[in-house]
């Protein structure tokens, strides 16, 4: 017993002293990612891979697929089962167009009785080179000068 | 609840585009809001001289410009924009003229040259369009009131709500009057409206800086700043109208805002803290900025890695993922442990956590708990204690119980305390219990009478901080009477913590015990829990043996912390000896007390239930009663990480 106690008095003063508190963990994790490269006109498969640290029996998973991508095998919305630490995986196959562009959104989202709600976003980009109408419109560049006034260092943006 | 899963699942299907559009919208209206700025005379209306062409328009860098001595330059900027706002790439050539040569000149970059006290104008034109700047020599003492505000997010269950000109006061914040060449010629603070003025020799190539520092001498000693130790501030020109007033707003697409609003949620947390305290002043720094990635966390010191400018919270953000800027929530829940380490004792290892476990170091749950409560605390005080809800980034209405911690514009924590599921979120080893708790204390007694506790009992305590220290804090400075503790058991029992007498008491010696053996095989439930000075609680469980059989006995289902020590007595009462072995035991299996957390991708302590459950086994030598001794660890060095109270069943197995 000593031995475990001194164990864990090792692991909590390596791990300790860094953050004294850290805000709370988000309990769910979503990944997505394709079997293989996304081929256009043709059905692709991706994997999705969930992660509940509570055993949940109505997870939701919901996908939102862009313009020209067809989900052909599953369904956007998914009532998921998870299991406490249990990794889940899942595979769903689309048909990717010649035109299609952007990213499969996924939400991996868990409702508690009793107004506690838990979501993981990821997101799948289709990687067929042709991403040019999800870049942002060019925003004013974001200058800020540094600078000592008074003794202060200071990060200063101009407003106009 | 099934009505706002749907309404968050909708954004998300357009959060792409709904990104972009904001962003153009907002770029828009900032620019709009320039040309309306520039052109508004003193009854609110459009000038006639901003000449449409087409939907372009002519924006100019300041609509009027003071002056304050001849020979004194100042520079006019223009830029033709079209219908949306937007600059073009290609700008036209621009021809300057002044219209009172006496009293200004400009040349052909808009640079102006003052010639003689007075009042002129310049004119400057492109694409036929045609803009009229005023421009005043005056060396004369002018008062300059200015208001200083920035774009919030507003926020809900689901996420950031969709708001466009959603502005702040900036409140007790540095402003310095700058001269052209940077110099500081005046301080000032801003007030609870954002507003300050400046008396002097003022015009328009001076500046006005404001930092993200607030007024020590209201006892705020608070600041933003970048992961490089430098003070967030904006700066701007001189720039009034013609009642000398100036409007300085700064916008979401000025990473700065976020500093702002950081600034403003602990400015709020040290309001209620002062208030609500025997604290008279506060000193923070926050260190944020873009790409930020190391989480959201505060340090109590300096380290090499994670806390690089020592004491302070350090804050998240991660652009179109986790960013906690505008994260109010969880603002006020780091502010928490700042508030912690400066008025009491937080005796918690830190590290990762999740809302749900139920099986946390108890010291971590405490703190965290109070991090999950303090938020509702503040925002509670604000909406219907000093009755300002205009201090808070939700709808009317909207809970101030929440906590929601967004990715995106949606939550990806969203959690009601008001209304927190019971079975989920229970015993002292669940932060959001002890949450719930603290929330129910401040909702029947207020944050004075616990914050007395955190102040004056806990930093002294012998005992690891966590709620059971707490608890015992309570006792002893109030020492509530039997109606005072029913309404404390109410709290303390909805979330399955019971620092009381058990149904069983008093069963603390064979004397005073008055009640049948257990039945085999049956499992009841039992209390730990003594007041502080009246020793350690015992509990002793008779049970019927018969020679030669085997007899399994055990605690289970420990919650809490709860850390027992079993021991077997004889039918006289003493300590049972089998072949000259006595039978007792401490932990039924301390391998089980560090376990994987998924989540956080580590091991870590747990207070699952059975690693400090005790179990004993035996044959039994006599035919009788024997009695099951149950009380907390005797082990002079006990985990800190568990607790000396707590509940545990006890179960006696015949084979």
């Amino acid at each position: 017993m000593r031995l475990e106690k001194a164990l864990i008095a090792f692991l909590l003063l390596v791990w300790a002293p860094l953050i004294m508190a850290a805000k709370p963990a988000v309990p769910l994790s979503l990944k997505m990612e394709w079997t293989a490269p996304v081929a256009l006109d043709s059905y692709n498969t991706f994997t999705i891979h969930a992660l509940s640290a509570v055993s949940a029996s109505k997870v939701t998973l919901t996908l939102t697929l862009p313009q020209n991508v067809d989900l052909v095998d599953g369904t956007k919305i998914t009532e998921l089962s998870l299991q406490r630490g249990v990794p889940y995986e899942r595979q769903f196959k689309v048909f990717v167009n010649s035109n299609a562009q952007g990213v499969i959104r996924g939400v991996l989202s868990m409702g508690q009785a009793g107004s506690a709600y838990f979501s993981s976003v990821a997101e799948l980009p289709l990687n067929t080179g042709n991403t040019s109408s999800l870049k942002p419109r060019n925003l004013p560049e974001k200058k800020y000068r540094q600078i000592i006034r008074d003794g202060v260092k200071l990060r200063e943006y101009k407003l106009d | 609840m099934a009505t706002n899963i749907k309404h968050r699942i909708y954004h998300t299907e357009h959060s792409v585009w709904a990104n972009c559009r904001q962003a153009i919208v907002r770029l828009s209206i900032l620019f709009m809001s320039f040309v309306l700025f520039g052109c508004m005379d003193n009854s609110g209306t459009t000038s006639p001289n901003n000449k449409a062409s087409g939907g372009n328009a002519l924006v100019v860098s300041t609509d009027t410009v003071y002056m304050t001595k001849i020979s004194g330059q100042y520079s006019v900027r223009a830029t033709l924009v079209d219908g949306n706002g937007v600059a073009y790439l290609q700008q036209p050539t621009l021809t300057w003229q002044s219209n009172t040569p006496n009293i200004v000149s400009v040349d052909s970059n808009g640079m102006l040259t003052a010639l003689a006290m007075g009042t002129g104008s310049i004119e400057v034109t492109a694409d036929n369009l045609q803009k009229t700047i005023s421009v005043v020599v005056n060396s004369n003492v002018i008062t300059l009131n200015g208001q200083v505000r920035y774009e919030d997010k507003e926020y809900n269950a689901s996420g950031f709500i969709a708001q466009t000109n959603y502005f702040k006061a900036v409140r007790y914040a540095k402003v310095d009057l700058l001269s052209s060449d940077n110099s500081v010629l005046q301080t000032t603070y801003t007030d609870d409206q954002g507003k300050f003025s400046f008396s002097g020799v003022i015009g328009s190539q001076q500046l006005i800086s404001v930092s993200a520092a607030t007024d020590i001498s209201r006892g705020l000693g608070l600041q933003v700043k970048d992961r490089s130790d430098q003070l967030y501030a904006v700066t701007t020109s001189v720039s009034l109208n013609n009642n000398l007033q100036m409007a300085i707003d700064i916008p979401l697409s000025s990473p700065a805002s976020g500093a702002f609003n950081i600034l403003d949620v602990i400015t709020n947390a040290a309001q209620f803290s002062i208030a609500n305290t025997s604290l008279n002043s506060m000193s923070l720094s926050v260190f944020w900025q873009e790409n930020n990635s190391d989480g959201t966390y505060f340090c109590s010191g300096y380290d090499s890695y994670y806390c690089t400018q020592g004491k302070g919270i350090y804050v998240y953000n991660q652009p179109g993922g986790d960013t906690d800027e505008y994260d109010d929530d969880v603002l006020y829940h780091e502010f928490g442990h700042f508030f912690m380490d400066t008025i009491s004792r937080d005796d918690s290892p830190g590290g990762c956590h999740t809302l749900s476990a139920r099986d946390l170091d108890l010291r971590l749950a405490w703190s965290e708990g109070f991090g999950d409560f303090f938020p509702s605390a503040v925002k509670y005080w604000l909406a219907n204690t000093i009755q300002r809800p205009d201090l808070l980034s939700v709808p009317s209405g909207f809970t101030t119980a929440s906590y929601v911690d967004t990715a995106g514009n949606y939550a990806q924590i969203s959690v009601d305390l008001g209304n927190l599921n019971t079975s989920l979120y229970s015993s002292a080893a669940n932060e959001m219990a002890v949450a719930k708790i603290l929330y129910g204390l401040y909702l029947n007694y207020g944050f004075q009478k616990m914050a007395a506790v955190f102040d004056q009992y806990l930093p002294n305590v012998a005992t690891p901080v966590n709620l059971e220290s707490f608890w015992d804090g309570w006792i002893n400075l109030y020492n509530p009477d039997q109606t005072g503790l029913n309404a404390l058991y109410a709290i303390f029992g909805a979330r399955n913590v019971h620092y009381q007498d058990d149904g069983f008491e008093n069963d603390d010696n064979l004397l005073s015990l008055a009640r049948n053996p257990i039945a085999k095989s049956f499992t009841e439930t039992h209390y730990l829990y003594k007041p502080v000075g009246q020793g350690p609680d015992v509990d002793i469980i008779p049970f019927a043996v018969t020679q030669g059989k085997n007899y399994v006995v055990s605690t289970l289902n420990l919650s809490g912390g709860t850390d027992t020590y079993l021991k077997i007595l004889d039918s006289n009462g003493n300590t049972l000896l089998v072949n000259n072995v006595e039978i007792n035991n401490d932990d039924a299996d301390p391998s089980a007390y560090t376990g994987y957390d998924s989540v956080c991708g580590a091991s870590r302590v747990k207070n699952n239930g059975t690693a400090l459950s005790s179990l004993v086994n035996f044959t039994s030598p006599g035919t009788g009663t024997y009695y099951a001794e149950v009380r907390t660890t005797t082990d002079p060095n006990p985990y800190q990480s568990a607790g000396r109270y707590g509940n545990y069943d006890i179960e006696v197995q015949e084979n």
